[in-house]
């Protein structure tokens, strides 16, 4: 294992979190269903949420509400926390976007296939080059 | 003006932006809509005094910083106010008013009904309301707010023509800004667990002390911020959704979406890398001179890309892939002169890609052809339109008087402090390819002869709308001293020199 391992060992989230961002990115540009591009935002943004509550968390400590009768506890830095609220809400919105575009999408195309999509556009533009 | 109002005026311009854009939906029932459209142009109007405004306090008495709500720093929201958010706010206003006024006259017909124009107008406010939300931020997380503000208005108002190719473009614009956001994010993560604070003051201090313990992380980090911010402004290998997403959409859109919102991620990006990260250790690292080599890159491939074009507005947009080249060549060059060159063709290019858009909008819209080599002779039936479009074509390629001259002199200067010399061969030829891609379009226009005599000027409001951007263009071009010295100030903040008024 050596120390590199160990390294890995104590700091899985991390590597959970780099893992599941590869596999975000590489479904979104890999896939050509739009649903599934979809999906893989959601993965990828979800990979951050993990990096992000990851480091700000401290293992023991409490909610960050001001309490004075016990002095000796460790408080939970909350602005990670807070700005994954941020990002949550950012991603259901970008969501809540892209699946109303998709829709458009298939009643303009009747397809949900991003290639699909490319090559009907291509036969159009072919098309009317040729008139 | 009242006292509450300047002290505050910096938190009061995105706040009134703001409400005005949510505002907009209820206007829809009012008999006359223009009353509406030109409400926003008015609150617009107010912004770019507000701009101006504060650019002249910080001119005079320096950058200050403003807390939100009174809660100061550690606790609370820090706006930093300097002469990079003075000379934003001042591009934003100066080239959003116009194009909003331009896009007013036929709106409504253009999205296709009064309740789309309604909201159209609330999309494009809060585009500009993140923007100016970018200029006078101080602080990552409202970095981050901002950016995602303006990545989903800009890409909304992408796909205000519902129609198949500009949603196509939209979705394809929405994946790649929300991966480039993703990286943002991610970047911000790693400035975070690097010294605990999103204050980009408080990070400065942390890693001006610290950074050489962990190199490895901070590059990764800030490399995460490039590819990040590289998507959203276009950068050149990551250009790819720009063409047709700015192409497809109504022209008001595609000339905010050139002239302003691609700017507005450079901004951030500059205030990521120089006032959080500071112009120390950028300069350590090799980020510059990859900066250098990809904005060089970028100024020659965009514009052989522009050549290849027949459509007018496809041309135009790979114009802006290529004269983001220029901007990011001004960041890498890393000096006093290349970041005044960065800043100058800011102000610059939003205003002249603006004026470009919207003379090529009125003669798309007036003839109904979209094809350079169909448009023969339209100079002579719309000679106001293709007049503007000679200054603009003017200043892109950087003829003296006008503005384009100004902040290419900068780069060139920038360029051969640092004995750059390919950037200065860059930098020349850049000018000759945008000669090439622009000047044919007025040779046809001007020296062609027309079938067709029918076609008439544009409505006196979108003249007047596109002079104004002429002028500005030629006021900076021949009179820039108070944009030049605001300019320099600007790149003194950032490398942390004292620059005398």
């Amino acid at each position: 294992m050596g120390e590199i391992g160990s390294r890995i060992i104590q700091n899985y989230p991390y590597v959970f979190a780099l893992a599941l961002f590869i596999i975000g990115i590489y479904t979104i540009l890999t896939n050509s269903n739009l649903f599934k591009k979809v999906i893989g935002i959601n993965i990828m943004e979800g990979s951050i949420y993990v990096f992000f509550i990851a480091a700000g968390n401290i293992r023991g400590g409490v909610a960050p509400i001001l309490d004075m009768g016990e002095p000796g506890l460790v408080y939970v830095n909350p602005l990670p926390q807070a700005l994954m609220l941020t990002g949550i809400v950012v991603s259901v919105s970008v969501t809540a976007f892209s699946l109303a575009l998709i829709m458009k999408l298939y009643r303009f195309y009747g397809t949900v296939d991003a290639r699909e999509i490319m090559r009907i556009r291509s036969e159009v533009r072919a098309s009317a080059g040729g008139n | 003006m009242p006292v509450v109002i300047s002290e505050n005026l910096a938190v009061l311009i995105v706040v009134a932006l703001l409400s005005a854009g949510y505002v907009m939906p209820l206007l829809k029932k009012i008999k006359r809509f223009r009353v509406a459209e030109f409400f926003a142009v008015f609150v617009l109007g107010l912004a770019l005094s507000g701009g101006l405004y504060l650019a002249r306090e910080v001119l005079h008495n320096g950058a200050f910083t403003y807390a939100v709500g009174g809660w100061s720093a550690p606790w609370g929201i820090e706006l930093a106010v300097d002469s990079v958010s003075g000379l934003f706010l001042i591009t934003i206003g100066l080239v959003a008013a116009p194009i909003l006024l331009w896009a007013s006259v036929d709106l409504v017909r253009e999205v296709g009904s009064r309740a789309r124009a309604a909201w159209y107008l609330t999309l494009y406010l809060l585009l500009v309301a993140a923007l100016s939300g970018l200029a006078v931020t101080g602080d990552l997380f409202n970095v981050y707010v901002m950016v995602e503000v303006a990545t989903i208005a800009s890409c909304a108002i992408v796909a205000a023509r519902s129609n198949a190719v500009s949603v196509e473009a939209t979705f394809k614009y929405l994946m790649l800004a929300t991966i480039g956001s993703g990286f943002v994010l991610l970047g911000i993560g790693f400035l975070f667990v690097l010294t605990g604070n999103l204050n980009m003051n408080f990070i400065f201090q942390e890693l001006s002390t610290s950074w050489q313990n962990y190199p490895t992380a901070l590059w990764v980090g800030l490399s995460f911020f490039m590819v990040g911010f590289g998507v959203k402004s276009a950068l050149f290998p990551l250009h790819v959704w720009l063409p047709d997403a700015h192409s497809s959409a109504i022209t008001p859109s595609s000339a905010m979406l050139s002239s302003l919102a691609v700017k507005g991620y450079i901004i951030a990006l500059l205030k990521v890398f120089y006032i959080a990260v500071g112009p120390e250790i950028i300069t350590n690292l090799p980020i510059t001179d990859i900066m250098t080599l990809l904005g060089m890159l970028a100024i020659v491939a965009g514009a052989l890309f522009a050549l290849a074009q027949d459509e007018l507005k496809r041309r135009l947009a790979f114009s802006t892939v290529s004269q983001v080249g220029y901007i990011f060549l001004g960041i890498g060059l890393g000096n006093i002169h290349g970041l005044t060159g960065t800043f100058m063709h800011i102000i610059s290019h939003g205003a002249t890609k603006a004026l470009l858009f919207l003379a090529a909008g009125a003669i798309i819209k007036q003839t109904g052809k979209t094809r350079i080599s169909e448009m023969a002779g339209v100079g002579f039936e719309m000679p106001v339109t293709l007049g503007v479009f000679a200054v603009g074509s003017l200043s892109m390629i950087g003829i003296p008087l006008f503005s384009g001259f100004v902040s290419k002199w900068q780069l060139l200067l920038g360029s051969l402090v640092n004995r750059n010399f390919l950037a200065v061969i860059v930098l020349v030829g850049g000018s000759l390819l945008a000669a090439a891609y622009l000047l044919p379009v007025l040779r046809t226009a001007f020296f062609e002869r027309s079938q067709d005599r029918t076609v008439k000027e544009v409505p006196y409001v979108q003249l007047v709308a596109m002079l104004f951007l002429a002028v500005v263009i030629i006021m900076v071009g021949t009179f820039p001293s108070f944009v030049l010295q605001l300019a320099k100030q600007a790149a003194g903040t950032l490398l942390g020199l004292e620059v005398l008024p």
